[in-house]
């Protein structure tokens, strides 16, 4: 059964309906798969086997019947654990909400039983989306399937674990300022933040929720449109969430023009990781597109907007983690008492940005740091936007590096430049994906990304194809 | 140096969350790093009022439950709560 993992979801869905296979040995052969390598990778918190099963013998008789629903019928998936699942426990990893079931179904969650993909169960993530190692989680931190004396990246490192070691064809997860797109290059699988809007955000746990999305980990290009176009649109339930509607021509390769995005990296960026870009540019080129150097606007000024507006939102949000409304209650005398106790469980790195967004919202630095903040987005929104006109895609690494080891902190500089890679798409509600690009010389995956104008998904995955195409590297 | 155990203390009191000296000791370096990303703000921006919405810390404690009512009072809303679910999820609001 092992020769089944690691094909991508096209080549599933052709085999399925081929009946080379059925869905429910896909299924087990996934199952299987979790049970031998979850124990060292940490990737899955909740596994649903008989749930899966079960949706899966559902999708085979759907299909022996000609019914088959779609490109997604009988693929077995994960979520990450802040997406809400019917009557599985969504802990976002965190104790406060370790006894918690959820009640109802994520729009996301809906429209991919809608479209019989079988779920697997949840994954692992940093606590409540906060860290970018996938060490913050509660319950264990992910290891790297290519190292596990390595990380996973965060916060969504048990979705990319999971895709990259074969435990799932693909994985739902979520992206504030880098989390499906970092996890996705530490890991070698394909990360995409769309749109902001594009996924609705109902039934995810909220980080900061002007920059959060759903995201897609997979392990080819062409996987993740299909499941794009499967997932996307309109949701009353989510007010930000955008009308499908495909605003994004194409065009020759030859007429693309890509922005190569440089001057911000002080020198920490590691020798592998700018060939990767090098490589990038020389295969654009190849193919006949045309690229530019470019430098984006005030980096500095977007990494504190970001540093501001994720924390200010996400202590707004964690603030209903109180024994009340959500959590457990740890009883007490006084209600103030009660909070505290209740909420003592939350660990340091989400304590930290709760201080933290808390100080930017009391008194005077509510207008010297969080207003503007805001005034700042403003100005970087504008100027992607202005950028976008004469740029078709911009391409840069994700990370300065590749996966470092566990227990170790890179440099200062090294994580103010994996900032500054991915905030700008996550400001300027931009899409953008992180493609991996072959692996450095210990054998560790390395990615590029790129970002694409606003909706313009079909740009971005159109050119991302010929690229790794014009590589011999459009799956894994 | 801005984050004092003392100022850790009382942003740890408004956010309702206990932390004792040894936790908030280990914050203070973090917290240190991240405003300094955060100090380039300061130097002003000559740009449009945004016009999105801003947060403030009143609405915050206005959406804390039980703002004005006792404890008791409090948990009568949900007076069983084992942590396995509790609230009716509401949609997202703009």
């Amino acid at each position: 059964m092992k020769e089944l993992l690691y094909r991508t979801l096209l080549e599933h869905r052709a085999s399925l309906d081929k009946r080379e296979y059925s869905a429910v040995e896909l299924t087990r052969a996934h199952l299987c798969a979790i049970e031998e390598k979850n124990g060292e990778l940490g990737a899955f918190l909740t596994v649903d086997g008989e749930g899966a099963l079960v949706a899966a013998a559902e999708s085979d008789r759907r299909i022996a019947r000609g019914e088959g629903r779609g490109m997604l019928e009988g693929i077995p998936y994960s979520l990450k654990d802040n997406i809400a699942a019917q009557g599985l426990p969504m802990t976002c990893a965190s104790r406060i909400l370790e006894n918690y079931v959820s009640p109802y179904d994520a729009t996301v969650t809906e429209r991919g039983r809608a479209a019989g993909a079988v779920l697997l169960g949840k994954n692992n993530m940093d606590e409540f989306a906060m860290g970018s190692t996938g060490e913050h989680s509660a319950f264990g931190a992910v290891k790297n399937p290519h190292d596990p004396t390595r990380v996973a990246g965060g916060s969504s490192s048990g979705s990319a674990a999971a895709v990259a070691s074969g435990m799932s064809v693909f994985s739902l997860g979520t992206d504030t300022g880098g989390s499906v797109r970092q996890p996705a290059a530490f890991c070698g699988v394909w990360g995409l933040k769309p749109t902001y809007g594009l996924l609705s955000r109902y039934g995810v746990a909220a980080m900061a929720s002007s920059l959060d999305c759903v995201g897609i980990l997979s392990r080819s290009v062409l996987d993740i449109g299909v499941i794009l176009s499967v997932l996307r649109g309109k949701d009353p339930r989510d007010v930000t969430s955008l009308s499908a509607g495909e605003k994004s021509e194409l065009r020759e390769i030859t007429s693309v023009r890509v922005g190569v995005i440089g001057g911000m990296d002080g020198g920490c960026v590691s020798p592998d990781v700018t060939l990767a870009v090098e490589r990038a540019v020389t295969a654009l080129t190849a193919l006949g597109a045309h690229c530019d150097a470019v430098t984006l606007p005030q980096p500095a000024n977007a990494l504190a907007a970001y540093t501001v507006i994720a924390a200010t939102e996400a202590a707004s949000n964690l603030s209903r983690y109180d024994g009340v409304r959500f959590g457990s209650r740890q009883n007490a005398d006084s209600l103030n008492a009660l909070y505290e106790n209740s909420r003592a469980v939350l660990g340091d790195e989400v304590c930290r940005r709760i201080l933290f967004g808390i100080d930017m919202l009391s008194g005077e630095n509510r207008e010297r740091y969080y207003l503007r903040a805001l005034r700042v987005r403003e100005e970087i929104q504008r100027s992607m936007r202005s950028l976008s006109e004469r740029y078709d895609i911009f391409l840069s690494p994700v990370a300065p590096t590749a996966a470092f080891k566990l227990g170790t902190l890179p440099s200062k500089d090294e994580r103010t430049y994996a900032d500054m890679c991915t905030v700008y798409a996550s400001l300027a509600c931009l899409p953008a994906l992180s493609v991996p690009m072959g692996a450095d010389q210990n054998g560790l995956p390395l990615a590029v990304q790129l970002c694409a104008g606003f909706e313009k998904e079909p740009m971005l995955l159109f050119v991302a194809g010929l690229l790794t195409n014009q590589r011999g590297e459009g799956r894994l | 140096m801005k984050y004092t155990t003392e100022r850790i203390a009382e942003l740890a009191a408004t956010a309702h969350i206990f932390l004792d000296r040894e936790r908030a000791v280990r914050l203070s370096d973090s917290l240190e790093e991240m405003h300094a990303v955060a100090s380039v703000l300061e130097d002003g921006c000559d740009l449009p009022d945004p016009f999105l919405g801003a947060l403030s810390l009143d609405g915050m404690r206005e959406d804390r439950v039980g703002a004005s009512l006792s404890r008791d009072e409090v948990l009568s809303l949900s007076p069983e709560n084992d942590g396995t679910c509790v609230c009716v999820p509401r949609a997202v609001e703009g």
